[in-house]
Formats: structure tokens, C-alpha cells, sequence
């Protein structure tokens, strides 16, 4: 049954990962590095996306506010209370779990349209709520001042220093997010999209499930969210509106729904296009508007659908 | 007794679905159900397994009431079905299909999947062989690595009890499986259900429209008509029954 | 007081109202969500700026002709966006429309520019008392202009063929092919009409709050989403009447709470309603 051989995607992913690592020696540029930097976020909120709309089918339309929770925990936490960089990170992803788990437990079972709509209406909340709770959040104003990061003696302060950081919680996040979803586990998550009665009649808990594959891509939104408050030093809520929930939905459309290699070329080019197209100035997001729609009516399934990625992911090299 | 059913009755606003109906299956037994369309047998099926609750009536399994428990709950009591319209998960592997019948008792969790633990990797190939194993039993070897969806239809029926068994069931409750199936299908179903029964010791509740089928492979038949129970016994006591021939003849247009 | 904020409140709901019943025909026969109708509405709205301030036309001749562009670009939406993917997953749908909903509002900031833009006129903005309530001339124009509209649109739906192949459509698309109903110029027309009364809530809420800026058609499509899906989905009178409730709670709660609350308050009814009605208000359960 078994071909020996290597899988081509495990080296696909060390060629990825020394380029990862060499990346800052071979270009210099900080405001390139500035770029990536913000990309890999945007990975991470993707993939994390991925697994919720992909992978499990729960429509959902309001992931920056996950996004948004992490970067507020975490800059509050750093900015008022003086809390150490890792216990703010963390902090941050936790404090989006949980609210995911708050938001979870009573809608999931809505179905279709009605989770769409009320995961808008709970990211619309979300941002009011930091626009308007000014005692806290300080609101349009944002918070300011946000400090480097700091942890086991090193001082997070260059463009570079934060490029590595991200980049170690970025393979961090690819790691787990893969697990999960090219596995047992992640085939169960797929059942319960394709036919949920009949993964219920085997036995499964679908409930539980859905809300797990919810609370995990809340999570991992919330720890992007808390690096990207200490990588930007300052947010305000227009980071995490309503319009920034449906960019990270169309990296992940457009890359192709389910698909995890997908998932992180429609980020890598989503992110990227603004800046490529820089050139056309003021015309640049009307190209970018374009390219959504062009992409998609080329390919319906996106750039890397779910099937060719988990083709891609069975092919060996060398051996027979 | 295995399974039983007391006074079960299911309403859909003025229809009577299921209408105070009593039956028991026994351990070991193949167990049929038959009656006209729309007699209320799926239905019956939906309740058994939790899919849908009566509105009135109860339900045992192995003595233990599990009226009101939900599917999944139901599931891992021992009862597993297939359905009258597949429920296949397209998407997926025709071995994956398989061996999503038995993660919910394995011990895969979501921690061990991402730790890719030793209890992991051993639970994998546990229940990869297995698989496999079933594979063999309903004849879909050579369909590894295809698309469910891509199956022929007879074989899509037979992945669906080849799903159900992975779950390791007391009682395997089939929705018309010979259905769209040719002869030479229908009679390796058949083989896979004696089989199923004699050698895997798996008790059969079987809804069938195909007569030769159901004849020559039940124990027991309980005949519903118009949600009632009318009739229950050995075969040749059915085909004789007078009201089940009315049932039948004078249905007829 | 309380009788004002009705009064604004209905006339800030008859707009929703219109834009939702554009969303909810769309979904009625494709069952899509098409995110670029928000942009449709703040299009239609341009259009009659630049026909009053730029061009001098005047403003009942204005708003007729936005109305018809308005329809225009739902047709062409719907031949780019949803044509080519009818048999695609609905996500695809949903970013091909959030592409041409970029596309729209860039354009529109490249061609009027991001600021306010408001037209001048007095006679609209002008108002009377009424039992102590001020009441607009606009606030008047709303009401007769949501009224005739919807009463149109009903005259559409049951007394012409188009109108009963659209809802043949929304029962059974499948069935309606077979039975000869062209379904591609339905599913065209649906797209013409929801997206007229779309432009035709564009100009009239514009002129309310005397404001016109290439984002000003998100909100309102997030709103009139929310009205449909209050109004359970596929139900005109239901999107009516759910528009209707989020303008008046909106300028209640704006007005005896705060201005902070007034644009959450929408959302926060959905989800309470959508906890205890998990089909909405007046939605039938539809078959799965």
C-alpha cells in the first residue's frame, strides 16, 4: 500500500523554511521586510480561518474580530497593566478563543445563513464595542505606545527581530493547523461539512467538534492579532472592521476553500497585491477588486483547491 | 432482547407517520421491515436512531432506555445505519468514509493529533488495517484511494455499509440497500449481510423493497401499512397473511 | 419626543426596507447573498448628485434616471458576478460580488473622491410641524416614494408573466426550467428590479442626511442583510416589516441611549432574535 519515497511537500517545506530563515540576510530593505512581515500575519489569520470556513463549512464573516480581541488583550494588557510580552501573547490568543467559545456554543447549531449573519453581526459588535467603550479601548483614538517585546532577555526592536519572531509563530501555527487538518481529525471536520446527519449516525458529536474547529481558528486569529499589536505599536479598531474579515475570507476563497497550501498563496498574494500594485497609485485597489473577481471566475475552487492540494500532499518523490 | 420499541408513535402535523408500534429484535436475528410506500418505515428507522424524536412511545437498547438521546449518543450504543438516500461523504476517500465509523471510539483526540503522539500513530494504524479489513468484507478493496463520489451506485451502497460496520455495531439497520443495485449486486449484498451476521455476529434490522432479498434472507418480518404495524412473523407465514396481500394487491393501480 | 424619533426612525427604515427587498428577491431565486447591492445603492445615489449638482437636472428627473442605472447595473452584476458562477459553490459568488463591491467604491473614490458631498435642496430639507413633531418634506417624499415602489414591485410579482416566473423561480428553480420559464432573463430582471429600489434607497437617503461618499452604501447593505434575514429570508413583507424595526430601534436607541449604540443595536437584535427564532421572524422552515 504504502510507496516509499519522500513526500515532495515536506521538501517543498524545508526549501520554504531556509528561505525563511535566510530571508533578512538576503534582502535588507526594511520596508520590504515591513511587508512580509505583515503577510505572515495575514497567513496566519487565513489558515486559522481556513480551518472554521474551509475545512469545517461554518460560514463565517467576522474573524477580525477574533483578530481584533488578541490585539487589544494583548496591548492592554502591555500598555495598562505592564504585563510581560509572553503573557500578553498568549493572553491574547486565549482571550479569542474564549470569546469564540462564548459565541460558539450558542450559534453554531444555527445553520447556513443564520451563522453567516450572526458571525457579521458579532464582528460589527465587536468593533462598535471598541469604538465606543472609550474608558477602556480609548476609542477611534486606538492605543498608542504599545512596547517592544521582551522575553528570556531578548529585546524584540528591529524590523528583522520581529521578522523572526513572526516567522517562529508563523511555522508554529502551520504546524498545528496542518495536523489538525490533514488528519483523522480534520477528516472528521470534512464529514461533518459534507453530511452532518450521517456523521452524527457514526457516532460523532458534532457539536463539539464544529465549536472546537471554531475555538482553534479564533485562537490562532487572536494570537496573530496580539503580534500584530506589538509589531504595529499602536491599533486602533479600523484594523479590524467588517471589510478586513472579508479580505480574510478572500484569501482564503481565492487560494481555495479547505485547502491549506491555498490558504496561504491567497494570503501571500492578497497581502502582497496592494503593494505590487503600488505603482497605480490611487487605481490600486480597483485592480485588486478586479483580480478577486478574475481569479475567481477562472478558477472556482480557487487557485489550490481542496482535492489538488490533498493530491499534492500524497506525491513522493524518489522510491516507486 | 436487543432492540424494542413500545407504543412508538411520530406525528407530522395531521399525519400519522408511525402509529403505536410495538416490535422487538432479537439477538442474532436478520429482522425485516416491509410495507407499501409510505407506510412509515423510514421514519420508523429515523427514531430508532435518534435521528428524529417520537412524539410518543419508547426505545431500548440492550434494556437501556435511549428514547430522547441524540444520534451520536445512539451510535455509540450499538445501533449504526445506512440510508435510503446516500449519505456518503463525497468529498472524501472511500477509505477515509470507513474510518470515520470509528474515530468517535478511538482514542484520537485533538491533542494527540497535533502532539502526533505514539498513541496517535498507533491508533492510525489501528484503524487504518481495520479499514482495510472492512474493505475487504464489502468487496471495495480496489476502490482505495477513489473519491466516494465517484463510485458506481451499487458500490456507493455497499461503502455505506461498509461505513456503518466500521462503528463496530450490535445492530445494523439498512434503508433499502439493494436498491438500484443489479442481480449480480444485489446477490454479493446478499453474501455481505449472511456474512455480516453469521461470521461478525452483527444483528440485521433491514428495510427492503426487493421481496426475493427479503425472503430469503429474514428470520422475522414486520409488515407496516399506513404507520400501523399489520402483521409480523417467519416469511411464509408473511406471504400468506391476508392483510398483507391487501396491503400490497390493493395498492395496486 | 418619542413620537419625532418615530417619525425619523420610519422614515430611516422605509429606506432599509427598499434596500433589503432588493436582497431578498436576489436571494429568493439564487438563494446568494450578493455583497455588491451596498454599492449598487451608494451608485444610484452618485448618479443623481452629479445629475442635480453637475448637470442642473432636476432632482424628480434625477432620481428617475438613477433608478434606471441603478437597474442597469444590476443587470450587469448579475451577467459578470453570478451568471458564470450558477453552478459554483456559493462562496465563489460571494467574492466575485465583494470584487466588483472593491471595484465600485474605488471607482467611485477616483471619480467623486472620498470626501461629503451633499446637492442644495431647500424645498426637501425644508419642514412643518405636525401635534409638535417636525416633519421633512423629504421625511414625506420617503414615505409616498417606499410606497409606491413596494406597491409596484407587488404589481410586478402577481400581475405580470416576469412576476410569476420570478417566484415560480424562488419555489423550484429546477422545476420552473422544465416548465419553460426562461430562467436566465428571470434571474436577469430580479437583478434589475432588486437593484432599482436599491439605487432608489440610495437617493433618497443621500438626500436625508444630505450625504453622498463612496462608502456610504456599506452599512445600509449590512442592514438591509440583517432586515432580510430578520424578515426569514425570503419574504417581502417580512423584509418590509424587519427594515422598519431596525429604523425605529436604531433612532430610539440612538436617542435614549447613545449615538455609540444606535448602529450596534441592529446587530444586537439579530442575535437575540436568531437565539429564540432560529429561522427568523416570520420564516417558514425551509425544507433541507
Amino acid at each position: 500500500m504504502e510507496k516509499r519515497g519522500f513526500y515532495l511537500y515536506k521538501l517543498i517545506a524545508l526549501i520554504l523554511l531556509v528561505l525563511g530563515i535566510l530571508f533578512p540576510l538576503l534582502v535588507s530593505d526594511q520596508y520590504v521586510i515591513r511587508i512580509i512581515n505583515m503577510t505572515f500575519i495575514y497567513i496566519i489569520l487565513s489558515m486559522s480561518l481556513n480551518l472554521i470556513t474551509g475545512v469545517t463549512g461554518q460560514f463565517h464573516l467576522g474573524h477580525a474580530a477574533f483578530y481584533g480581541v488578541g490585539a487589544y488583550i494583548a496591548a492592554l494588557l502591555s500598555v495598562k497593566l505592564h504585563v510581560s510580552f509572553l503573557f500578553a501573547f498568549i493572553a491574547g490568543g486565549i482571550g479569542a478563543g474564549f470569546i469564540g467559545l462564548l459565541i460558539g456554543l450558542p450559534t453554531i447549531r444555527l445553520r447556513d445563513i443564520y451563522l453567516t449573519v450572526t458571525t457579521l453581526g458579532f464582528g460589527e459588535i465587536v468593533r462598535l464595542i471598541l469604538l465606543n467603550w472609550v474608558s477602556v479601548t480609548r476609542g477611534p483614538m486606538g492605543i498608542p505606545g504599545i512596547p517592544y517585546p521582551e522575553f528570556f532577555g531578548i529585546k524584540i526592536m528591529s524590523q528583522i527581530d520581529f521578522y523572526y519572531l513572526i516567522f517562529f509563530v508563523l511555522i508554529l501555527s502551520v504546524v498545528v493547523l496542518f495536523r489538525i487538518t490533514y488528519s483523522r481529525y480534520g477528516d472528521i471536520l470534512r464529514a461533518i461539512r459534507e453530511n452532518e446527519l450521517a456523521a452524527k449516525t457514526l457516532g460523532i458529536n458534532t457539536t463539539i467538534y464544529k465549536v472546537t474547529a471554531f475555538v482553534i481558528g479564533a485562537l490562532f486569529a487572536g494570537l496573530a492579532g496580539a503580534l500584530f499589536a506589538y509589531f504595529s505599536a499602536y491599533i486602533s479598531p479600523d484594523s479590524f472592521t467588517f471589510a478586513e474579515s472579508i479580505n480574510i475570507l478572500a484569501m482564503v476563497v481565492i487560494g481555495g476553500l479547505g485547502s491549506m497550501p491555498g490558504a496561504i498563496l491567497g494570503a501571500v498574494i492578497l497581502a502582497l497585491a496592494p503593494e505590487a500594485f503600488r505603482f497605480l497609485a490611487e487605481y490600486r485597489m480597483v485592480v485588486v477588486g478586479l483580480l478577486m473577481l478574475g481569479v475567481i471566475l477562472w478558477r472556482h475552487s480557487g487557485l489550490i483547491g481542496e482535492q489538488t492540494a490533498i493530491k499534492f500532499m500524497n506525491m513522493k518523490i524518489g522510491g516507486k | 432482547m436487543l432492540l424494542k420499541g413500545e407504543k412508538l408513535i411520530k406525528r407530522f402535523g395531521g399525519l400519522l407517520a408511525v402509529d403505536n408500534v410495538d416490535f422487538e429484535v432479537k439477538k442474532g436475528e436478520i429482522f425485516g421491515l416491509i410495507g407499501p410506500n409510505g407506510a412509515g418505515k423510514t421514519t420508523l428507522f429515523n427514531l430508532i436512531t435518534g435521528v428524529m424524536e417520537p412524539t410518543a412511545g419508547s426505545i431500548y437498547i440492550d434494556e437501556e432506555e435511549v428514547t430522547k438521546l441524540p444520534p451520536y449518543e445512539i451510535a455509540n450504543r450499538g445501533i449504526s445505519r445506512t440510508f435510503q438516500e446516500i449519505k456518503l461523504f463525497k468529498a472524501l476517500n472511500v477509505e477515509e468514509n470507513v474510518m470515520l465509523g470509528m474515530v468517535s471510539n478511538s482514542k484520537i483526540g485533538l491533542l494527540n493529533t497535533i502532539l502526533h503522539s505514539g498513541t496517535y500513530k498507533r491508533e492510525k494504524r489501528r484503524i487504518e488495517e481495520r479499514a482495510y479489513n472492512i474493505l475487504e468484507i464489502v468487496g471495495l478493496k480496489h476502490r482505495i484511494g477513489w473519491q466516494a463520489k465517484n463510485l458506481p451506485y451499487g458500490e456507493q451502497r455497499m461503502l455505506e455499509i461498509g461505513r456503518a460496520l466500521a462503528t463496530s455495531p450490535k445492530i445494523l439497520a439498512l434503508d433499502e440497500p439493494a436498491a438500484g443495485m443489479n442481480e449480480q449486486e444485489s446477490d454479493k449484498l446478499l453474501e455481505t449481510i449472511n456474512y455480516i451476521r453469521d461470521k461478525m455476529d452483527i444483528t440485521i434490522f433491514i428495510i427492503e423493497h426487493d421481496m426475493k432479498v427479503i425472503m430469503s434472507l429474514c428470520d422475522r418480518i414486520m409488515v407496516m401499512d399506513f404507520g400501523q404495524k399489520i402483521a409480523e412473523g417467519k416469511p411464509s407465514e408473511i406471504q400468506n397473511n391476508p392483510l398483507v396481500i391487501e396491503a400490497y394487491l390493493g395498492r395496486e393501480e | 419626543m418619542f413620537g419625532q424619533q418615530i417619525v425619523n426612525g420610519l422614515a430611516l427604515g422605509l429606506t432599509y426596507s427598499l434596500t433589503a427587498i432588493g436582497f431578498t428577491l436576489i436571494f429568493g431565486v439564487l438563494g446568494l447573498i450578493n455583497f455588491a447591492h451596498g454599492e449598487v445603492y451608494m451608485m444610484g445615489a452618485f448618479i443623481a448628485f452629479t445629475l442635480v449638482a453637475f448637470l442642473g437636472v432636476n432632482y424628480f428627473v434625477a432620481f428617475l434616471l438613477a433608478i434606471a442605472f441603478s437597474g442597469l447595473m444590476g443587470y450587469f452584476l448579475e451577467l459578470i458576478a453570478f451568471r458564470p458562477l450558477r453552478n459554483a459553490i456559493p462562496e465563489a459568488t460571494l467574492i466575485a460580488t465583494l470584487g466588483v463591491s472593491t471595484f465600485l467604491k474605488e471607482f467611485a473614490n477616483i471619480i467623486w473622491g472620498p470626501e461629503v458631498h451633499t446637492i442644495n435642496t431647500p424645498f426637501l430639507s425644508s419642514s412643518f410641524a405636525l401635534g409638535g413633531i417636525q416633519i421633512s418634506v423629504i421625511q414625506i417624499v420617503i414615505l409616498i416614494v417606499s410606497v409606491l415602489l413596494m406597491w409596484g414591485l407587488q404589481l410586478i410579482l402577481y400581475k405580470t408573466k416576469t412576476g410569476y416566473a420570478i417566484r415560480a423561480i424562488s419555489q423550484d428553480m429546477g422545476a420552473s426550467y422544465l416548465m419553460g420559464v426562461n430562467v436566465d432573463n428571470t434571474i436577469a430582471m430580479t437583478f434589475v428590479i432588486g437593484s432599482a429600489l436599491g439605487g432608489a434607497a440610495g437617493v433618497l437617503m443621500g438626500t436625508y442626511y444630505g450625504a453622498f461618499y463612496p462608502t456610504m452604501g456599506y452599512m445600509p447593505g449590512l442592514k438591509a442583510f440583517v432586515a432580510m434575514v430578520l424578515g426569514g429570508l425570503t419574504s417581502i413583507p417580512g423584509a418590509v416589516i424587519g427594515g422598519i424595526i431596525l429604523g425605529i430601534s436604531e433612532t430610539l436607541a440612538g436617542a435614549y441611549i447613545s449615538a455609540g449604540v444606535q448602529d450596534a443595536i441592529s446587530f444586537l437584535i439579530l442575535i437575540l432574535i436568531l437565539l429564540f427564532f432560529p429561522q427568523g421572524l416570520s420564516g417558514k422552515k425551509r425544507s433541507a
